[in-house]
């Protein structure tokens, strides 16, 4: 064959190929669920024995291909639909099932589903199996402490986990504190706030630790103005008409930002919130609206 | 004396035969860029970095071993019939038994050297990485359990190496030895699970008393090399007990003597043309 | 006195799934003296190559048995100071025709010095020293047999068996196989070998015997042929006129 001939036909194979690559990610990435879920929905049983001495790698690539899809809605800006949070936690259950000390899905499963409003119950079903696999790390007893005190609003339940996990070693010293603290009046902003500051100490991936501190410096703004309110009502012995108030009342030179782009309000209980629900475009409910304590 | 001396001949010729086949450094390459890999995908992850390099640099050692009894040593023995190269070793003073005994010390010098060099590699990717990464993700390493992982992997396929000389020594087919072999590798995997599922007794899934019995034949029957796995110990750090590596020894010595004299009584009875 | 014998073997193989079994050799006898080279000759498939297989215990007879140097056959130690040259041979692509040898220096206990001394003397018989270090894979069909012929005479053998030792090779590559052969015979060494080249079997053996389907036809000796050289046919020489008679009869 001719020299140029054979120097045609491949660069011509080439170019092909590579456009074809940029299209098929394309068509593949408009249904990375599809086919996790198929591969998540098999038989617990079938994936423990296909991945025979491997069940660690097995795990690491099912968190993976979880991270990818999470990412990839991140980058979209858009939640997770309610399938694909199925999906997403029937991965966990099975990665946690190959490798039950792998603790990056618990955290997953901890700073992803009851942040975003849902699966609180099944986030504490899973960081059980973490209780039971590592019984000498405090951490998943305190996210399940977390998830009752600050979610589900049951302190009732919540206190023995905490109590548990401030005996263990290596828990911060300040647990012993915050189970003391629990009964008093915004206790869960402390917890809230707290809970992030130390999940945030651990975190290496910068686009993670974005999320957390943007969520820290909301429950902040939100822990200042209630702290206000609160003195507020000691100097005057009448809770503010409103939130600017505060600062015509010379408690506060201002009114902290919400990094979630809303305003803050204060309620007729006394609570401060924000129009943004400290959340993207999600709809507000009577069960966002915090307790009166 | 004598029969060790030509044990130790037969299982160096071996050695050197595996050891000149290109196979061997393109596996210890691959295992080599997959454990840089290895490094780089773990910073992916939010915080068992020392985790996924373990469980991809431990994998890597495992599959890189595994592959002397699929590959290598099925077509080294096989080759030695059907190419009649053991004529060569037979036509001196070698009886059968020293052949077979030799074959399979050939075969475990050259998987302990491939598994011994990747084994030194995982070291020094992890020791490596914590140059790279902060302190505080490798404080579960732990070194000792590295090394004892790959020592129980590296019994594991010695195991698996005495049943593929049976294998070859029941059937003259490679194809068919390769199968047997494969189907060993997979039951001596998969079968503890499978004893477990059943016993958990799970409504809509009961298992008949032939099935149940056939399975618990299997378990001493195959060898149980789930039971070799210590990959997650070493992922985390946590000490792998000093019986359990001892009855496991015991275990595999006993095993592969059991295989190996099966493997010597069929080939005496062979013919050989 | 006599060095390899066969006693009544026979050998069967079984014929397709039938369980019938098809008779290979039958009541196969015969003894090799001291310093003997004994030829077999024979049609393909008169069973040759399997009356030396189980001569060696590569092969296993159902009836009878064969000995070397008064050790069974099953017994390894019929291979001390015994050489084998196979009809194919096969050494290991992989390594050094010096690797081979030095590993026949290991199975003897041979110092590793003496054996390097040895190997280069054996490769400079067969004209391999230029190969020494060179994988077998890189060798041609007559420098693989002629590295194989090296192999078999490394450790100096009293006994020698070749298989079609002249098989595939050319004129120089067969007089240089026949030069060893005389050369051993010279030192004493007892050599069996078995061929379907007639010429060169009468110019070397002192015993020549032939076989056909599966049993021992006929004996004669070089001395014998001569005094049939006139009743042979005009082209052909005297063994190639008996083989013929006796395969025909």
């Amino acid at each position: 064959m001719k020299k140029w001939l054979f120097v045609l036909i491949i660069a011509a194979s080439a170019g092909t190929s590579w456009l074809c690559v940029h299209q098929l990610y394309a068509i593949q990435n408009k249904r990375p669920a599809e086919e996790f879920s198929r591969l998540v929905f098999l038989p617990n049983s079938l994936i423990r024995a296909g991945s025979l001495e491997f069940k660690g790698i097995v795990a690491d690539y099912l968190f993976l291909k979880l991270m990818v899809l999470h990412g990839e809605r991140l980058l979209d800006r858009k939640e997770l639909s309610k399938t694909e949070r199925q999906i997403s936690y029937k991965a966990l259950l099975q990665i946690t099932e190959l490798d039950p000390r792998f603790w990056d899905p618990y955290l997953f499963a901890e700073t992803t589903f009851p942040w975003e409003g849902e699966m609180v119950a099944e986030t504490n079903e899973l960081l059980e199996r973490a209780v039971l696999a590592l019984p000498n790390d405090y951490r998943p007893n305190y996210f399940i402490w977390f998830n009752y005190y600050y979610f589900i609003k049951d302190p009732k339940k919540a206190a023995p986990y905490m109590e548990k996990a401030s005996r263990m070693q290596g828990a911060p010293e300040y647990f012993k504190n915050l189970a003391a603290r629990m009964r008093v009046y915004s206790g869960e902003l402390q917890a809230g706030i707290v809970f992030l500051q130390q999940v945030i100490r651990e975190t290496s991936s910068a686009s993670e630790r974005e999320l957390l501190e943007k969520r820290l410096f909301s429950l902040q703004a939100l822990e200042l103005l209630e702290s206000a309110v609160r003195e507020f009502k000691k100097k005057n012995s009448r809770l503010p008409a409103d939130i600017n108030e505060l600062i015509t009342g010379g408690i506060l030179k201002k009114i902290p930002p919400d990094p979630y782009g809303g305003e803050f309000f204060l309620m007729e209980s006394g609570r401060v919130y924000t129009t943004s629900a400290l959340a993207h475009a999600k709809k507000k409910t009577e069960d966002n609206v915090p307790a009166n304590d | 004396m004598n029969a060790l001396k030509t044990i130790w001949a037969i299982g160096l010729i071996s050695f050197q035969e595996g050891l000149r086949r290109r196979i061997i450094y393109g596996v210890v390459l691959a295992s080599l860029l997959f454990m840089s890999f290895a490094v780089l995908i773990s910073g992916l992850f939010m915080r068992d970095i020392v985790k996924i390099m373990l469980d991809l640099s431990l994998s890597a050692v495992s599959v890189s071993g595994l592959l002397v009894p699929f590959i290598v040593g099925i077509t080294l023995l096989s080759g030695d019939m059907e190419q009649r190269t053991i004529y060569t070793i037979l036509a001196q003073p070698v009886s059968r038994a020293h052949y077979i005994l030799g074959k399979y010390l050939g075969f475990a010098m050259l998987t302990s050297l491939i598994m011994g060099i990747l084994t030194g590699a995982t070291i020094v990717t992890v020791w490596g990485s914590s140059h790279l990464y902060a302190e505080h993700f490798f404080t579960s390493l732990s070194f000792s359990a590295i090394f004892l992982s790959s020592l129980m992997s590296l019994l594991a396929v010695l195991v698996l190496n005495s049943a593929m000389i049976l294998w070859c020594c029941v059937t003259t087919s490679s194809f068919l030895a390769t199968l047997l072999t494969l189907a060993t590798y997979l039951i001596g995997q998969t079968v503890e699970d499978i004893i477990r599922f059943i016993s958990l007794h799970i409504a809509g899934a009961e298992v008949s008393g032939l099935v149940q019995k056939t399975v618990q034949v299997a378990l001493y029957l195959f060898p149980n090399l789930a039971a070799f796995d210590f990959k997650q110990q070493a992922a985390y750090g946590l000490p792998i007990p000093l019986h359990e590596v001892i009855l496991l020894g015991i275990y595999g010595a006993a095993y592969i003597t059991v295989m190996l004299l099966l493997a010597i009584v069929i080939f005496n009875k062979r013919d050989l043309a | 006195m006599s060095i390899i014998s066969c006693e009544n073997i026979e050998k069967y193989y079984p014929e397709g799934f039938s369980g019938r079994k098809k008779k290979i050799l039958t009541d196969l006898s015969f003894t090799v003296r001291q310093g003997d080279v004994f030829g077999i000759v024979g049609p393909n498939g008169a069973g040759k190559s399997t009356t030396l297989k189980i001569i060696l215990d590569f092969v296993r007879p159902d009836k009878g048995k064969a000995s070397i140097s008064g050790h069974p056959a099953r017994s390894h130690t019929s291979h001390r100071h015994l050489g084998f040259l196979p009809e194919n041979p096969s050494l290991y692509r992989h390594l050094t025709v010096t690797d081979h040898l030095l590993f026949a220096a290991r199975t003897a206990g041979m110092p590793r010095g003496e054996a390097m001394r040895r190997a280069d003397e054996i490769l400079c018989t067969v004209d391999l020293s230029h190969a020494a270090h060179i994988p077998i894979s890189r060798f041609s069909k007559g420098m693989t047999q002629r590295g194989a012929l090296a192999y078999a005479l490394f450790l100096k053998p009293e006994v020698l068996i070749l298989d079609e030792p002249m098989s595939g090779l050319d004129p120089l590559g067969r007089q240089l196989v026949i030069d060893i052969i005389r050369e051993s015979h010279q030192k004493g060494t007892t050599i069996l070998f078995c061929s379907h080249i007639l010429t060169d079997v009468e110019r070397i053996c002192t015993q020549i015997a032939i076989m056909d389907k599966g049993w021992l036809a006929a004996f004669t000796t070089p001395q014998e042929l001569q005094q049939r050289k006139d009743v042979a046919k005009p082209e052909m020489s005297p063994l190639e006129s008996f083989f013929l008679e006796v395969i025909a009869g």
